[in-house]
């Protein structure tokens, strides 16, 4: 284990790195975080044993790091340099030679079996195999740095120092190297000290990590409890926003631009002027992307859209590979499918409802397709299969303001809540149960928001933007819902 | 022959990036007046105006009878004191250092030589010389720019032209007759070593270095010494070579020298004791016999009035024998 | 590969001159001077001398002058990581030059040495420059990166220069042996000088090869040789010691002649390769047979003039150095 107690240190007298104390255990890999200057290289090189430590001390398994030797520490210890100088042409294999010389013994340093097997086996870990006999100074960023962290390992340390060891490495070279490392730590019980520019890729990969700030410590735990957006935006002095990985249960921080900032003057409504509705379609097209949140067929999800699509298909609709059907469509028909929402509906669409619906500085612009033929209790779990007849509420809501996550989340609830009265009220059944329909079975809903203007916190049902929902939800939905129904009864 | 080397060395030293040292303009107002008041007092012997064509084929008017005088060269400087001129000296160079009375003269600077301290002694005429001439051309300009008469003497390469530039330097100077008396003088006792030297049965080699080792320089033909030697009737060990020549060290024990005459005894210590000392020389016949001998480099380097003295010491060198008695 | 041309080098060096020597005669005298049982019956007593007292002192002091400037070269270049780097760099050659120069322009003869006050001057001398250099750099900056030194030897350099200029301008007889010198000669030197050098170059060399592995990390730049687990200080010190101890003593014995320490260690590095192991051994081979080479061209070429064997070397080693460079270059980029 690795103790790091109370350390301070710098150069020629000034302490950069303050009354430092961290610990890492076998296996484990700390990523060192901080902004440009706060200290971090600094204090590599003090765990390192380039520079001494001014107070505090650094050891390894409960004996001092001042205590050895050169060589002793390069048996413990191993550093990926950012960049090393390379100024004559060493071949791959003598240089990663190198890495045995704390291992050799005697006047003459001889080339033990032990040595040649450790360096063929590091070359074969960090495909340096292939290299061997290459020129150091012929190699690309990437096919260096794997050079280099071959000589790291031969060295067969139990603790590796990483200094931005991703500086100037594409992103597949990222990845691979730290795929690698995260592997060798577990397998090898290898200590990982890293420095990271990247605070995602930090977050990725390190059990834990230490933020630094003006050569102190700010925070040193888990990714998780670290990559806090306030924290970070402080520390780094930039507006940044922290966002889910998509995959794996890590946060990502993400810039926020300052033309982002600018563009707030500028207040931008939805109204009823966006939309243009026809048998075939209805499009609602604004002038900047919205931040949406819907259950559409493309573009569902969270994201940022600029068109919106509800498209009308046949009862005979064969939805065997409705995905990529629809994007085909929208393409057809000059809708780039990144920016853009589809739903489908088998309602006649001249049966749309839509209204502007505006309280103060809060407005909002509803529009409802709706068609209950095939409407159902959703709280009756034991049911029939039955051939069920077309029909789908396809309930969208545009914000003009600026919502917060909770305030979507809230929305779709309040909408919801909303469309399951109507259907009550209007006395739709579902047919199979004769119970009180709740909706169809292929319902959906969108939030869009312009996210400029009035901040909104909340929409639930009690707020000003919940009561609007409400209130357009309820009277745009009753109307589509008549109108669908007038039409049928006109048909039969 | 030996300026040109230092002419060599002074680029040398030049491209080693020295400046000439600016000197300081001192008190020689009172030594112009003292000059000029004694030679009020001297005869008027030639014609001035007087035209003459110097070795860089300048024509040099003298328009009269030069009261001050600046010599820049060793050999120049020995000819005007023996004429009877050292009052009239104003400046020398630094290399000047006979006859004695040169130690109190001005010095106006080694191979560069300082402007406008010669500027300032008002001299009516520079004795420069033919091998610094090229050198020193920027500075002779100079000189004639400010209106000073600059007489460049040429390099002299045998005894007919030290005599031809003493009798030059003694018509510019309104010595004529002193001039012929010396070099009558010097004729006589030349023909009296060459009348010596003509006994000698058993023609002896020479080896002369005019620098210690490992640099070991040597006249070869095409140089006074080796005159010098013809008329002391010896044979040169570096005849075939021509003009100063750095020699290897393993062609002068081929050469194996009866004599060897070294001529750096001045600045150099026990130059025979080096010579003898040298690794594989025990051989050659001069280390062998003891016959290794240091001349000063002086009086036989300048083509001046002591130039017979040093065929001389170099005859008694050479001929102990012959010359000793 | 190294040591064939060594070896001829050094016959070629024996056997050739300005004096012609029968081929056979020069083994018989050889062979004299290694068994003193042999005897020289036959051979000229004039060859004799030539070659056991002229010309083999000569050609040893010349490979041994040319491989001590040969193996410092390839160690300051490895160890300050710059290829321009030479045994000069770190103004020991000017130390060593200064205690020449000031011993032939005060013409000192200390007691008991005497004619070897030059030669044990200019080693004291170039002794003294590195250790006021580096105290200096160490006084800069405790942990005297690379930088620091090269600046202060730089700095030093200049200085001890201009100490050299200042007694060549103030200088009148002496200027030639002075400017002589400067030049850089192995001639008349004999088996005296051979005394003076062969300690220093053993001990030098021994302390350079023994530290090959420390140089090849060190060439890695010094943050990365102690990440390697070299002890930077102490190895920087004793390299820079002993190649400095190689240069005075080459300087002393021979004065400054330039190249051979920057193109030998770069034209081993061409052919075997840069690791340190097997560079200095071979930068001392060639070196050796560079000098000596160069050495005898400088006494033959116009023979029986001499011509200063700086002047070789230069003209020999800078287009070969040109020629190194563009050759690497265009490896690299091709």
């Amino acid at each position: 284990m690795l103790h790091i107690q109370h350390v301070s240190g710098g150069y020629a007298g000034q302490s950069i790195v303050k009354d430092v104390s961290v610990e890492v255990n076998k296996g484990e890999m700390l990523g060192i975080l901080g902004p440009n200057g706060s200290g971090k290289t600094t204090l590599l090189k003090i765990i390192s044993g380039i520079l001494p430590a001014s107070e505090g001390s650094i050891s390894i398994d409960g004996n001092k790091l001042s205590d050895y030797s050169p060589k002793e520490l390069a048996k413990l210890i191993a550093v990926l340099p950012q960049h090393a100088a390379d100024p004559f042409s060493y071949t791959v294999k003598e240089t990663i030679s190198l890495g045995r010389y704390a291992h050799q013994r005697g006047w003459f340093h001889s080339w033990s079996i032990e040595d040649e097997e450790t360096v063929l086996r590091v070359m074969e870990q960090t495909g340096t195999w292939s290299l061997q006999d290459r020129n150091i100074q012929d190699l690309s960023g990437g096919e260096r740095q794997r050079v280099y962290l071959a000589q790291a390992l031969a060295q067969e340390p139990r603790i590796l120092l990483l200094d931005e060891p991703t500086n100037h490495l594409d992103l597949s070279y990222q990845k691979e190297l730290f795929d690698l490392l995260k592997k060798w730590s577990k397998e090898c019980e290898l200590m990982v000290v890293s420095i990271f520019h990247d605070l995602n890729l930090a977050g990725l990969y390190c059990d834990r990590l230490l933020l630094l700030h003006e050569g102190k410590i700010v925070i040193e735990d888990t990714p998780n409890e670290v990559l806090k957006q306030e924290r970070i935006q402080t520390v780094y002095h930039t507006k940044i926003a922290k966002q889910p990985h998509p995959k794996v249960p890590v946060p990502q921080m993400v810039l926020l631009p300052e033309w982002e900032n600018e563009q707030v003057q500028e207040i931008y409504q939805v109204d009823p002027s966006v939309i243009h509705a026809s048998s075939e379609r209805i499009v609602v097209k604004t002038k900047q992307p919205l931040k949406t949140m819907s259950s559409g067929v493309i573009g569902s999800g969270t994201g940022w859209y600029q068109n919106f699509v509800n498209r009308h298909v046949d009862k005979t609709y064969d939805c065997s590979d409705h995905k990529q059907e629809m994007a085909h469509y929208l393409e057809r028909n000059g809708f780039l499918p990144g920016e853009t929402v589809g739903m489908m509906t088998a309602v006649k669409l001249e049966d749309v409802s839509y209204k502007l619906y505006i309280d103060g500085q809060v407005s909002i612009f509803v529009v409802v397709t709706a068609g209950v033929g095939n409407a159902i209790d959703a709280s009756v779990i034991d049911r029939e299969v039955f051939d069920y007849k077309p029909g789908t509420i396809n309930t969208w809501i545009f914000v003009n303001g600026e919502l917060s996550e909770e305030a979507f989340i809230q929305s779709i609830m309040t909408a919801t809540e909303v469309k399951v009265k109507v259907l009550q009220n209007e006395e739709v059944l579902d047919l199979n149960t004769g119970t009180l329909a709740t909706g169809t079975s292929t319902d959906s809903i969108l939030i869009a928001a312009t996210q400029k203007g009035i901040s909104i916190e909340y929409a639930g049902s009690f707020t000003q933007l919940g009561r609007l929902i409400s209130r357009g939800v309820f009277e745009c939905t009753t109307e589509a819902i008549r109108k669908s129904r007038l039409r049928k009864e006109g048909m039969s | 022959m030996r300026q040109k080397f230092y002419a060599l060395f002074a680029l040398l030293v030049l491209s080693l990036g020295i400046l000439a040292g600016c000197g300081s303009t001192t008190e020689n107002t009172e030594e112009n007046q003292n000059t000029e008041g004694q030679t009020e007092q001297s005869e008027q012997q030639a014609a001035f105006p007087l035209t003459v064509t110097d070795a860089l084929d300048n024509e040099v008017v003298i328009e009269e009878e030069p009261k001050t005088i600046v010599s820049l060269i060793p050999s120049n400087t020995e000819i005007v004191y023996e004429l009877g001129l050292g009052e009239k000296v104003v400046g020398l160079s630094d290399y000047d250092n006979y006859p004695e009375e040169t130690a109190d003269v001005e010095k106006v600077g080694g191979m560069e030589f300082n402007v406008e301290k010669i500027v300032s002694l008002n001299p009516d005429i520079v004795l420069a010389h033919e091998s610094s001439a090229l050198s020193a051309e920027a500075g002779l300009t100079q000189l004639k720019d400010a209106g000073i008469t600059v007489f460049v003497v040429n390099d002299a390469v045998n005894f007919e032209e030290v005599y031809e530039t003493i009798n030059l330097i003694g018509q510019m100077t309104g010595t004529t007759e002193e001039a012929e008396a010396l070099t009558a003088d010097m004729k006589a006792k030349l023909d009296e070593i060459k009348e010596k030297a003509a006994t000698v049965t058993e023609k002896k080699k020479v080896f002369v270095e005019v620098s210690p080792a490992p640099d070991i320089y040597t006249p070869g033909k095409n140089t006074f010494m080796d005159i010098m030697l013809q008329v002391i009737n010896a044979e040169n060990a570096a005849g075939d070579l021509d003009g100063w020549a750095s020699i290897d060290q393993e062609s002068i024990v081929e050469r194996n020298p009866d004599v060897i005459i070294t001529t750096y005894g001045y600045y150099s210590e026990d130059p025979v004791g080096q010579v003898t000392s040298r690794e594989g020389w025990a051989d050659v016949n001069a280390v062998k016999n003891k016959q290794v001998v240091d001349v000063h480099s002086d009086l036989v380097t300048r083509p001046g009035p002591r130039l017979v003295e040093g065929v001389e010491e170099l005859a008694k060198a050479v001929y102990p024998e012959v010359f000793n008695n | 590969m190294g040591a064939s041309f060594l070896l001829l080098a050094i016959v070629l060096g024996i056997s050739l001159g300005t004096v012609k020597v029968p081929i056979l005669s020069t083994i018989q005298i050889l062979l004299a001077q290694l068994f003193p049982f042999v005897s020289l019956d036959g051979v000229d007593q004039m060859h004799v001398n030539i070659v056991s007292n002229i010309r083999l002192p000569r050609v040893i002091l010349a490979g041994l002058v040319g491989a001590a400037l040969a193996i410092a070269g390839a160690a300051f270049q490895g160890l300050l990581r710059n290829p321009l780097a030479d045994p000069y760099t770190l103004g020991v050659s000017s130390g060593a030059s200064v205690g020449a120069v000031v011993t032939l322009f005060f013409q000192l003869s200390l007691p008991v040495i005497g004619a070897f006050t030059l030669p044990v001057l200019s080693i004291l001398f170039s002794f003294i420059t590195i250790f006021l250099v580096l105290g200096f750099a160490q006084k800069i900056e405790r942990s005297m990166r690379v930088e620091t030194i090269i600046l202060t030897g730089i700095i030093f350099s200049s200085f001890l220069g201009a100490l050299i200029s200042l007694m060549i301008a103030l200088t009148g007889e002496e200027l030639r042996q002075i400017i002589g010198w400067l030049l850089g000669s192995v001639s008349m030197r004999g088996w005296v000088y051979i005394k003076i050098i062969l300690p220093f170059f053993l001990i030098g060399s021994a302390i350079l090869i023994c530290n090959g592995k420390e140089l090849n990390a060190m060439s890695f730049g010094e943050e990365r040789a102690h990440h390697l687990g070299v002890n930077v200080q102490r190895r920087k010190h004793i390299i820079l010691m002993a190649g400095s101890m190689l240069t005075g003593s080459a300087v002393a014995v021979s004065g400054t002649i330039g190249f051979v320490g920057l193109v030998i260690p770069h034209l081993a590095r061409m052919l075997w390769g840069p690791d340190h192991k097997h560079l200095l051994p071979l930068s001392i081979l060639t070196g050796s047979a560079f000098l000596i080479l160069a050495d005898l061209v400088s006494r033959t070429i116009i023979a029986p003039i001499e011509l200063p064997i700086g002047v070789i070397t230069a003209l020999v080693g800078a287009p070969v150095f040109a020629i190194i460079l563009l050759k690497t270059r265009a490896e690299r980029s091709g």
